[in-house]
């Protein structure tokens, strides 16, 4: 009984770290596409 | 040389993305401090503090970062896996050289696969695997191709 009255907070916790880490790195592989746009922008002008 | 690993949705995050590159830059800008630093942190959240890249099994992969407030907040691990244009996998579980780690923060775990896909190609592909129950899975594909580029799936 105790085990399920804490588990569904644990999985709560659980998915909004998931939820936390997919939105980080959606947002870093945002900025790593930007920036290899640019070194491949400065790779053809040098 | 590609191993299929098998995705468990309840503890898996599986990224993928295109990218408009030759897959020498983009293995560059993923494996070299002064290219990493640029993009790892958002600039309104802080910056990378530190960043070292011993790109090798067993070699360290460090990111440190500072958020805006000075707060230094280290990040360190190991690389497991290296074949240079297509595969890197490292770990927070291990500190360099495999040694085991103590961490507070949930560990994780990132393979990152670029493939070759068609002419001038590549496909990346990263799992981050966390040791938490009830997970989300997301596969995101954003596409952009040229004659010479690379995809990437996280």
């Amino acid at each position: 009984m105790r085990t399920y009255e804490i588990a569904p907070e644990r999985l709560k916790v659980a998915e909004d770290w998931l939820t936390r880490q997919r939105q980080v790195w959606e947002n870093r592989l945002d900025r790593f596409d930007s920036y290899v746009e640019q070194l491949k922008q400065e790779e053809s002008e040098s | 040389m590609s191993t299929q690993l098998a995705i468990n949705p309840d503890v898996d995050l599986v990224f993928e993305r295109f990218v408009d590159a030759p897959r020498h830059l983009v293995w560059e800008a993923l494996t070299k401090p002064e290219h990493v630093r640029k993009w790892w942190m958002p600039r309104q959240w802080g910056s990378v503090a530190h960043c070292e890249m011993d790109v090798r099994p067993g070699g360290i992969f460090r990111i440190d970062i500072a958020l805006a407030d000075g707060q230094p907040i280290p990040n360190v691990g190991c690389f497991l896996e290296v074949i240079p244009m297509e595969r890197l996998t490292w770990t927070s579980m291990l500190l360099p050289g495999y040694r085991p780690a103590v961490f507070d923060d949930v560990p994780i775990t990132a393979v990152l696969t670029l493939d070759a896909e068609g002419a001038g190609h590549a496909t990346f592909s990263r799992h981050c695997t966390g040791t938490r129950p009830t997970a989300r899975r997301t596969r995101c594909r954003v596409g952009s191709r040229g004659p010479r580029s690379c995809s990437i799936r996280w």
